[in-house]
């Protein structure tokens, strides 16, 4: 399966000084995955980007990609590597078409064609003669994008793709990513926006203190033996007791006026009745609809228990 | 690498680099070339001597005004003043300049002329303390047929425009003068007297007019006596020295017996050196198009600033605006990437290094001419550059002279735009090392100059850079301070340029991108 892998991380480490900020960290990424990289700030989400992109230089392991070292990728003219880091930059002074035109002209396949069809994807085709300082944020992304795609990359790195998007750009952002990870592209991308990463990723890297603390895939987050369920209640402590003492392999987490029940098969509408006939006061019951978010939560939480 | 390169132009294109910089140095060229033409005092020879022919019937005309303390002064006055007016009448009449020998006996003429006046007019000879061989008085009628005489040989001269036998009179007075008073001179005045002597004969070897500012030889005779008295005075006079330090002592003898080479070598091979055209230029007050040519060189200051600005900001308004990062994800090597730059800068220096010599070479041909200054020039052939390099006279085509000097201004440029570029990608930024770098491009040699020479004159400043650049002071013969030598300057430069290379390689290559 390895040798398919597009991205293969190994023990990848780096130091600042003597702090360790990324800690052994291996996985390997295969096409047409989006692997989303989700962490705290300061989990070292950005640095091991740039690592992958060769912009830091590594401790430890190796990075390979689509089997070739890293040190040899960014040097030869085969490098179909993509990338959008925070914040994309240009020259305000030129236009949108003369960056287009000037990262076409260090691959020597990118025809013209290949710049009409990008401009129509990212939806740039209106204002791609005018200079880049009459851009919005959107555009700007959308033309750091549009320059990644144009060597038709096997692998598209984003870091914080929809820092300063709206909504509408942030779904254009996602409908784009599909339709160029079903096309075999691997995408990795970090955010910090749970929700979106849930609805965009088909696998989940989370990442705390430089280390991989998790690797999910979309089913995994989504396995319905593990459903989370949050009943707000009028007596919370009874509550808990009543259920702890009646159901068994939950965990209960309180959190004000609510609960939050965590665990396999969890039977929802025995627990309201249960609950009811304890003359508990239950206002409301919400089967979670953010599975990330909670699962990222929990894990932060036992980290810090 | 090409295509890396094609991108940076683009970039500069658009950021209007190559127009502001090309208004800026085309600018500062025509603004060069008016003032020198504007500057340039074309009053011909004839000019000068009719504004003084001017200023002396100027001064006749209140000569009466002045209070004299007797008549005779008075009258004595007229007589000179009016002796001038027809000596400065005649050379307007017969187009002699000022400078000319035939000056000089015109003026001994209507000398002569107005004593033979006063002596009809009833002065006595003794008056004048006119005596024979003897010591004795002669008559009154001796004196005047005597002074008739002298004018008219004197005005034979001057109509013939015999210099030969002017400048044979000369020698002969001044050997008889030498004769009488040698025992009661100074080794220096014997010297000196010497070289006078000599003068004399060169000019009479050379069939040349004596001191005529127009005619080269007779610079060249000229400049060689000076050089010899100066050499002279090393030998004989200690007061002319005792400021000298023995560095600039010993420069100074061996730049003047170079001088005395250069100048021998042009008489006797019969080529006319730079310097001395360029002497004679001064001396006509005219600007020609070798001295415009040559002193446009340093307009090269101002392409050197463009360059250096344009070495502080191509590499490091990357970092600052972040763009760096998507470069260097491009698939060059990040070596590629840094020889782009520098590649792009040099070719901009390149540019503007052609620009400027051939903006010089139109515009020189336009405006000034090589034909103005004289009559044995006025072929209008370029003089050649002499020089003594090592004991060996080289002739220098003027062409080729004039690319040797743009050339090496390119090479400083060169080396000032691979520091820049160095300190600039170390720093990431452009505005600390642009500026350091712009005050040391434009003034780093007098900056080093006068460190040396008043505030910390150690010779081991002689190995820093900004002493070495200025390569073509080894081909003209002279030196500056920290008087390095041709060896050393080409080392000094090579290290540091290779150095300066190796640092911005390596620093780019090993560079982390946190921006």
């Amino acid at each position: 399966m390895a040798e398919n892998a597009v991205l293969q991380l190994d023990n990848v480490s780096r130091y600042h000084g003597s702090r360790m900020v990324i800690d052994h960290c291996s996985c390997d990424l295969y096409p047409g995955e989006i692997v989303g990289l989700v962490g705290p700030n300061g989990s070292g989400k950005s640095t091991l980007i740039k690592l992958i992109l060769g912009l830091f230089h590594l401790s430890e392991g190796s990075i390979r990609i689509q089997n070739k070292d890293i040190s040899e990728i960014f040097r030869k003219p085969g490098n179909r590597v993509g990338a959008i880091l925070e914040d994309p930059t240009h020259y305000e002074y030129m236009s949108g078409l003369d960056h287009l035109m000037m990262t076409a002209r260090l691959y020597p396949d990118v025809s013209l064609e290949r710049i009409r069809e990008v401009t129509d994807m990212t939806g740039l085709k209106s204002c791609i003669r005018n200079k880049v300082s009459s851009y919005t944020t959107g555009q700007k992304h959308m033309l750091a994008l549009a320059q990644a795609l144009l060597p038709k990359p096997k692998l598209l790195i984003l870091d914080e793709p929809t820092n300063g998007l709206d909504p509408v750009g942030i779904r254009e952002l996602r409908e784009i990513l599909k339709k160029l990870a079903q096309e075999g592209v691997c995408i990795m991308v970090s955010s910090h926006i749970l929700s979106e990463m849930d609805m965009l990723c088909s696998r989940i890297i989370i990442m705390k203190n430089g280390r991989f603390i998790a690797d999910l895939s979309s089913h995994e987050l989504l396995d319905p033996n593990r459903v989370r369920v949050r009943i707000r209640v009028g007596q919370p402590e009874q509550a808990v007791e009543i259920l702890e003492s009646l159901f068994d392999d939950i965990s209960i987490r309180q959190e004000n006026d609510e609960l939050v029940i965590t665990g396999e098969n969890l039977q929802v509408p025995q627990m309201n009745r249960t609950l009811i006939f304890n003359e508990i006061d239950v206002y409301e019951i919400a089967i979670n609809r953010e599975p990330l978010e909670e699962y990222f939560l929990e894990l932060m939480q036992e980290d810090k228990s | 690498m090409i295509r890396l390169i094609r991108n940076e132009f683009l970039k500069l294109h658009r950021r209007h680099f190559f127009l502001v910089s090309f208004v800026i140095v085309s600018l500062a060229l025509s603004i060069y070339t008016g003032v020198y033409y504007f500057m340039a005092d074309n009053r011909t020879d004839q000019d000068i001597v009719e504004q003084q022919l001017e200023k002396e019937k100027a001064y006749m005309a209140q000569i009466e005004s002045i209070q004299w303390d007797t008549e005779l002064e008075m009258q004595s006055a007229i007589l000179s003043s009016q002796a001038t007016i027809d000596r400065l009448q005649y050379m307007v009449d017969h187009k002699i300049a000022v400078w000319d020998w035939r000056s000089d006996v015109l003026s001994r003429y209507y000398t002569n002329q107005n004593i033979i006046s006063l002596l009809n007019a009833g002065q006595d000879p003794k008056d004048y303390g006119f005596t024979d061989s003897s010591g004795s008085y002669d008559s009154k009628a001796t004196w005047i047929q005597r002074l008739t005489n002298q004018c008219d040989v004197q005005m034979r001269m001057v109509e013939e425009n015999d210099y030969m036998t002017y400048s044979q009179e000369q020698l002969g007075l001044l050997q008889t003068q030498y004769a009488q008073n040698y025992s009661n001179m100074s080794t220096l005045d014997q010297v000196l007297m010497d070289i006078e002597i000599e003068s004399w004969k060169l000019y009479i070897q050379y069939q040349t007019p004596p001191r005529a500012v127009d005619q080269w030889k007779s610079v060249a005779i000229e400049e060689l006596a000076n050089e010899k008295e100066a050499l002279a005075r090393f030998q004989y006079d200690e007061t002319y020295t005792e400021n000298m330090t023995e560095e600039v002592k010993s420069r100074q003898y061996t730049w003047t017996k170079r001088r005395i080479r250069i100048n021998e070598f042009a008489l006797k091979n019969d080529t006319i050196p730079l310097s001395v055209y360029e002497t004679m230029a001064a001396n006509a007050n005219t600007v020609t198009y070798s001295s415009y040519l040559l002193s446009l060189k340093n307009m090269m200051l101002v392409v050197m600033a463009v360059c250096v600005l344009l070495s502080a900001t191509i590499m490091s308004r990357e970092f600052t605006r972040g763009t760096i990062r998507q470069l260097l994800l491009s698939p060059y090597s990040r070596t590629t990437i840094a020889a782009s730059k520098l590649i792009t800068c040099l070719c901009v220096a390149a540019i503007f290094s052609v620009l400027t010599p051939v903006f010089g070479m139109i515009a020189g041909r336009l405006l000034f001419s090589n034909q103005t200054i004289g009559s044995s020039l006025s072929t209008g052939a370029l003089p050649s550059y002499v020089s003594n390099l090592r004991n060996n006279i080289i002739e220098f085509p003027f062409h080729t002279y004039i690319f040797m000097n743009y050339a090496l201004e390119a090479l400083k440029i060169v080396v000032m735009i691979v520091i820049t570029l160095m300190f600039s990608t170390i720093t990431e930024s452009a505005s600390g090392p642009g500026l350091i770098m712009l005050v040391l491009s434009l003034a780093g040699a007098q900056i080093f100059q006068a460190l040396y020479e008043y505030i910390y004159p150690a010779k081991a400043l002689r190995y820093l850079l900004f002493g070495n650049l200025n390569l073509i002071q080894y081909i003209q013969g002279s030196w500056v301070a920290p008087y390095p030598s041709a060896i050393t300057s080409i080392v000094v430069i090579f290290i540091v340029t290779l150095l300066a290379l190796f640092v911005y390689f390596t620093n780019f290559r090993y560079k982390e991108i946190s921006a």
